[in-house]
Parts: C-alpha cells; sequence; structure tokens
C-alpha cells in the first residue's frame, strides 16, 4: 500500500497490479509466461535479492563455509555473487543486525566473534561462487516494477515530471543498474519517455494521447483477439468469465481491485499468446489510456464500470464459442464507448491536487 | 425542518449576502453559503460530496460533478417551474448551434444508462444533472481615458486585451475557464495566432496561445491577476490598471463608486457562462427536501431580480415581472435606456437615468455568444501551461 497525499488527506492506492492483476495472471490462457512481461514472472515465495543474499550468506556462515573471523567487503562479496552492492550492502547490515557479522574497524564486516581474517580472493570464489545459482535472481527488475509504474501512473494526468535515475535505485534499494532497466522497460510501454537531454520524462497525458492510444487500439486488437483466439485455453476463458459474471452479480460490492483485475486479464493476459511480436508491442504501447481507470478507480465511486463489465463477459463467452467474429466486433463496441468515460474520469483526475511525489521524481511543470 | 441547516457551496457571483439573506427570510431551514473560488468549488464538488448538499456554479463542472458520482439526478417533477425553464433562453434540449465551445447544458439529461445526454428521456418527467439558474455573457470593461488612444471608429475587440498600447495596465481572472477562453478569443482577434474553436483548443493551439501570453506577460503587460469579484474591483479602481476582464457585479459595483468605466461588447462577440445548482449525491430525507425547497426557491422570482441587479440574468423570467420595477427590467432585459436611476447590488446607484445596456436586449446579447467558458478536452494541459503562466 503506498499512500497519495492529497492535501494532508491520506487516499490508499493500493499497489493493485502487484497484488490483484498478478495473481489474475497465474493462470494462463495460452503460452508458457512470457518472463519479459512487465508484472510477470514474480514466483511464490520470490524474496527480494538482498533477502536471497542475506538468506544465502547465513546458511553458509551457519554451517562454517564462511569461516568465523572471515572479513567481507561488500564490492568483493558482490562481484563473487555476480550481484550490485546495494543488496549485499542490504544483505549485511540485517547479518549485522542479527549478529552474525559485525563491523569490522575498517571496511566490511567480520564473522562471528573471532578475530579478523582476511580470505583471499580465491578463497571467496571457491566458497560463493558455486552458490550464485541457488539463489533466487530472478530479473530484479521484476520486483520493484509494479511499484515504480504505480507511483508514476498516479502522476500521469498532473503535469510532466523527470524521473532520476540514481535516485529511483536509492528509493527501491537496487543499483543504478537495475533501475535503469525498470526504466527502460517503462519506456517500453510508453509510460515513460526519454527527452533530447536524455532526461527520464513522465509525460502529462491529454486527451489526445488517450484519443490516439484507443484508435490504434481499435485497429490492433480486434485483429490480436483473432490471432490468439484458437489458442486460449478453454478452461481460462470459462473462469475468466465466471469472475466477471461474479463481479457483475456483485456489482458494485466487487470493488476496484477486482475490475482492474479482470481488465488485466481481459487486456493483457489475454493477447500474451500473440506470436506477432510487433502487434503485442504496439498494443502494449497503446493501453497507457488503462491506466485511467485503475487510477479512478481508486478514487471514486466504480458505477461507470458495469457496461463494460457486460460486454467483457459477453466477449469471453463468444470467444469460449469460438464465435470470433462477433467477439471482434463486440471488442470493438467496448473500445468505442469506452473511450468518452476515459476522456470524462480523466478530466475528474485533473481536478484533484496533485499527489506528493516520492523521492526520485521532481515535477517539471 | 427547523433544526436543518442546508450547506450551499458556490462562488462569488452568485452567492451573494443579499442572497443569503433573501433565503434565510424565505425559507423554513438555516442557510449556510460557502463560498469559494472557482477552481477551489469545483475540486471540493468533485472530492468531498459529504461537505454540501447543494453546489452551485458553471454548467461545466457538471460532466465532472457526474463522472465523479459526487451528485445525484434532481427530478425535475419535483421543480415547480420546470415547464418555464429556459437554458440561455432557449427550450432545454435545444441547443443553438451557433456559438463554439460546449453548449451550455449541453449533456444535462440523464439517461437511461446513467450517463448524462443532450434530450430528455421521453415518456416521463426528465431528470436532470444541474438545474440551470444564472446566466450572462460577458465582454470586459476599460476605463473612458482609454479611449483617447484609439482610432476614430475603432470598434471594441477581445484584441485590445493584448494590445501594446496598455501595456502594463491590463488585468484578468485567475480561473481558466474564463480567462484562457478570452484569452484565445482575444490573441485570434489580434491575428496573432491561428486557433479554431477557443472552446476546444489543441496542443499546439494551446502551445502558440501561450507562448505569446508568457512572452506579454515577461515584457511586463498583465498587471496582477484577480481571484475574486472584489479583487477585481480593487484593481480596477486603481490607477495603473485601465483595461480588464470584468464579471458584471463588479462593474456595476465601480460605476456604483462612480468610476467612469465602459463594459465591452466585442465585435468578436461575448463569452457566455451559465451557472445551476447540483444536489450532492449524498444528500437524502429531509436535507434532499430542503434542497428542492431550495432549487423551487431560486426560480420563484426573488433571487432572479436580485442576480438581474448584478447585471446577470435567470433561467425562469415569467415571475421577474413581480420582483423587478418595471424601469429595472427594461434596463436589465430590454436593453431600453434607464427611465430613472437603479440601485445595484451593492445598494448604491449602478445605473443613471437614461444609460442603456451594452448589447442591446438579453435575446441580442445571448445571441452574440462566440464562446461559452468550458472545461475543454486538453483542459489538463491547458492548466498546467496556465501555471506555468501564473507562476512565471
Amino acid at each position: 500500500m503506498w499512500p497519495i497525499v492529497f492535501d494532508g488527506q491520506f487516499l490508499m492506492a493500493e499497489s493493485r497490479l502487484s497484488a490483484d492483476s498478478r495473481n489474475g495472471a497465474a493462470d494462463h490462457p495460452a503460452a508458457p509466461r512470457d518472463a519479459d512481461m512487465p508484472g510477470a514472472g514474480e514466483g511464490a515465495g520470490a524474496a527480494f535479492l538482498y533477502d536471497s543474499v542475506r538468506n544465502l550468506l547465513e546458511q553458509k556462515i551457519a554451517v562454517g563455509e564462511v569461516p568465523p573471523g572471515a572479513l567481507l567487503k561488500e564490492a568483493a562479496v558482490a562481484t563473487h555473487l555476480g550481484v550490485s552492492r546495494a543488496p549485499v550492502r542490504r544483505a549485511m547490515a540485517m547479518l549485522a543486525e542479527q549478529g552474525l557479522i559485525r563491523p569490522a574497524d575498517g571496511q566490511g564486516y567480520i564473522v562471528g566473534a573471532a578475530r579478523a581474517r582476511r580470505l583471499s580472493p580465491r578463497e571467496l570464489h571457491d566458497i560463493l561462487a558455486p552458490s550464485t545459482e541457488d539463489m533466487n535472481r530472478s530479473a530484479t527488475w521484476e520486483r520493484i516494477f509494479a511499484r515504480v509504474s504505480d507511483e508514476i501512473t498516479a502522476l500521469l494526468p498532473f503535469g510532466t515530471y523527470r524521473i532520476q535515475e540514481a535516485e529511483l535505485g536509492d528509493y527501491h534499494d537496487v543499483s543504478r543498474t537495475v533501475a535503469r532497466e525498470v526504466l527502460w522497460r517503462l519506456m517500453d510501454v510508453r509510460l515513460i519517455e526519454k527527452d533530447r537531454k536524455s532526461h527520464w520524462i513522465v509525460g502529462q497525458m491529454t486527451a489526445r494521447d488517450v484519443r490516439d492510444s484507443f484508435e490504434m487500439r481499435r485497429l490492433l486488437e480486434p485483429q490480436a483477439l483473432a490471432n490468439v483466439a484458437p489458442s486460449l485455453d478453454l478452461a481460462w476463458l470459462e473462469g475468466l468469465a465466471g469472475r466477471i459474471d461474479a463481479a457483475i452479480a456483485s456489482f458494485p460490492a466487487c470493488g476496484a481491485g477486482e475490475i482492474d483485475a479482470i481488465e488485466h486479464d481481459m487486456f493483457e493476459a489475454m493477447y500474451q499468446g500473440v506470436r506477432n511480436a510487433r502487434m503485442l508491442g504496439s498494443i502494449r504501447r497503446n493501453q497507457i489510456a488503462l491506466n485511467v481507470p485503475r487510477l479512478f478507480r481508486q478514487h471514486f465511486p466504480i458505477r461507470d464500470d458495469l457496461p463494460a463489465l457486460t460486454l467483457y463477459s459477453q466477449i469471453v463467452r463468444l470467444l469460449s464459442t469460438g464465435s470470433i467474429n462477433a467477439a471482434q466486433v463486440l471488442l470493438r463496441t467496448h473500445l468505442e464507448r469506452a473511450e468518452p468515460l476515459v476522456l470524462a474520469r480523466l478530466r475528474v483526475l485533473a481536478m484533484l491536487p496533485a499527489p506528493a511525489t516520492v523521492p526520485y521524481i521532481v515535477a517539471v511543470h | 425542518m427547523t433544526e436543518l441547516t442546508l450547506r450551499v457551496i458556490g462562488t462569488s457571483a452568485t452567492l451573494t449576502e443579499d442572497l443569503r439573506r433573501r433565503a434565510a427570510a424565505d425559507l423554513p431551514f438555516r442557510i449556510a453559503f460557502e463560498v469559494l473560488d472557482g477552481v477551489a468549488c469545483l475540486r471540493r464538488g468533485v472530492m468531498n460530496p459529504e461537505s454540501y448538499d447543494v453546489y452551485d456554479q458553471w454548467f461545466y463542472s457538471l460532466d465532472v460533478l457526474w463522472t465523479a458520482g459526487s451528485i445525484q439526478p434532481i427530478d425535475t417533477a419535483r421543480i415547480d417551474r420546470w415547464t418555464q425553464v429556459r437554458v440561455a433562453g432557449q427550450l432545454p434540449g435545444v441547443t443553438a448551434g451557433r456559438s463554439h465551445g460546449a453548449e451550455p447544458a449541453a449533456q444535462m439529461f440523464v439517461q437511461p444508462d446513467g450517463t448524462l445526454g443532450p434530450k430528455p428521456v421521453f415518456g416521463s418527467a426528465p431528470q436532470v444533472g444541474m438545474l440551470p439558474t444564472s446566466y450572462n455573457v460577458d465582454g470586459f470593461a476599460y476605463g473612458r481615458e482609454l479611449l483617447s488612444d484609439t482610432a476614430p471608429g475603432e470598434v471594441e475587440s477581445w484584441a485590445w486585451l493584448l494590445d501594446d498600447r496598455w501595456h502594463g495596465r491590463c488585468t484578468l481572472g485567475l480561473d481558466p475557464a474564463g480567462t484562457a477562453v478570452e484569452l484565445a478569443l482575444a490573441a485570434r482577434a489580434a491575428g496573432l495566432v491561428d486557433l479554431n474553436d477557443p472552446g476546444d483548443l489543441t496542443i499546439e493551439e494551446i502551445d502558440a496561445l501561450f507562448d505569446i501570453l508568457m512572452s506579454r506577460k515577461r515584457r511586463g503587460h498583465f498587471t496582477r491577476f484577480w481571484g475574486t469579484s472584489e479583487d477585481s474591483v480593487g484593481l480596477m479602481a486603481a490607477p495603473n490598471c485601465v483595461i480588464g476582464s470584468l464579471w458584471s457585479p463588479a462593474f456595476y459595483t465601480l460605476r456604483g463608486m462612480g468610476k467612469d468605466v465602459i463594459y465591452a461588447a466585442p465585435k468578436e462577440g461575448y463569452r457566455g457562462w451559465h451557472s445551476g445548482l447540483c444536489l450532492s449525491a449524498r444528500a437524502d430525507d429531509e436535507v434532499r427536501d430542503a434542497a428542492y425547497a431550495y432549487m423551487n426557491w431560486w426560480l420563484g422570482g426573488e433571487p432572479g431580480a436580485i442576480m438581474a441587479r448584478q447585471g446577470y440574468y435567470i433561467s425562469v423570467v415569467e415571475p421577474l415581472k413581480d420582483t423587478l420595477s418595471e424601469a429595472e427590467w427594461q434596463y436589465w432585459y430590454d436593453g431600453k435606456p434607464a427611465s430613472e436611476d437603479l440601485l445595484g447590488a451593492s445598494g448604491t446607484v449602478a445605473v443613471r437615468r437614461g444609460e442603456c445596456r451594452e448589447g442591446g436586449t438579453y435575446q441580442d446579447r445571448v445571441s452574440k455568444v462566440a464562446v461559452w467558458s468550458t472545461i475543454m478536452p486538453e483542459h489538463n494541459y491547458l492548466s498546467r501551461r496556465w501555471r506555468e503562466l501564473l507562476e512565471m
């Protein structure tokens, strides 16, 4: 949960992407999950990288592989584990807090209470290198992607902002390399861009952005739906239809989070099996306006979402019965109807005071 | 019902002390007015529907309040004079289609699917999102001394707001929903920029307009910007200000103070605005009953007369024959010369015998609207550029 401060009021903006919608995407509709997909890939129990480093060192200290008295330096450990320094720094601070290691006089930490002894690079390599495979190294960027994405999305209606790469790394406890990777991926979905001075910029979402992206979606998504329809998993479709119908039946008690999750499945998970990577890339880049209803629902009643849910239910049922043309027609209808609502909701969001920014984001008007 | 206090939020345009006193005297419950500036009022309307029962502001806020779910439908069956309601002189649901920008009340009727649309649903008493009340058409004001700088036969134009002849002596309102539209009219009239529709600017048009405005501001063209009507009176009364956008009550207050100011009827046409009343989504039971009583009172004649004395029109004119004198009706609505001195809202003589309202009858004036105040589609972008202009 990340609080967005509005003139002293706290409105809780749930990190929905990371919670609900990811769970929604857990059952993949067609192909194995693409590890490059934003929001995908965080398996059950996945810890932060510093946790993995901490666990590894803790275990090696326990069995004596890292002997008492061994002097551990951040840079050397990072090198041998093949990770950046930030997670090692954090892991060692945690181990020190546990009392397993203690700060050395100069740099680094000493294991246990024994007298310090320097390990040769060779020794350290032999201890650590074989274990790097055990560590959960699934791309660090994935762990913070959804959070960074939410932090940036919250600002879209309000103005233009600059993102500071190094500060982003500090704020989320990752290296600058990882911060950069996250930013490149956000650029890939057009959430941010680079200006002529090579600064990372969050541009203000305009009515034109919304109209243009909807025009593209109407061109692309019905075709993508037809391409992917034959390979969609029937059980997945039926599960989705059931969830949509349940949401309709309990509307509006189903809540904003469930609608976010359903829209994630309808427009993100649905197309994951599209084999034409260029088409898929274009679709992702034009779905930026999906953030508007997501953001709107964090602050306002979901009253106007019911007609869309009804259409989603019909589309999914048509897909299950192989009526692909009819599903395409309804998808087009939805995309036509959604545009004015998204524009209206963007106008509402723009009336709110701009949320307080996180330290790595600076307003540039 | 006597324990109840009806909470009304709005701007100084309509929530005047005169009106509050009259409402308190006429209605069997307490009334609390909270006067906010336009932007703050809309923000409150959107974010805190629990903090008010009735929202009184311009029609362009309707779409935003409705989308946010902050207001509830108004049942016209409970509005006694509904059949007499006219929106800027027209039957509701009939748009003039002549002017740019969003027509006032273009989307006021609740549709079966819960959205707002231009036409009532056939068959039953319509439900509306906002009840039309007061409206007017605005130009700008200038001191008579300015005429000594004009060419013979030069006609009043919005371009005067950006004219170098009055460098450093122009004041404007802070709310972009009105002022940005006026400046768009001005820049276009001055031939500085090519704009298709001043009420629906594109990103490029906004950028082109603000390039001009930023450079004017940098050169010191504008004096201070005003936030409230009182503020504008103070600015225009001061010697360093000779021209500016000004609301009608401020103009008549200045006249009442003896200032020799003229209200312009720009050749490009007026900027129109229309206001109305909304019912908070949270108002229910006796609060809702009180709100309906207040809305009916608004159309009953007294508020219409109070508004008329500051230069505003009202959506139901029939009862005005009982609340305005013949001389008042003739000056304010009919565009005829005042047959006697007329008192303005502040109780001083605002109109002297023989004076004529600029622009003629109310039908004449309304037919010359060039653009209505609006939250245009690219409003977010416009507001950001606007903040940039104000903060530079």
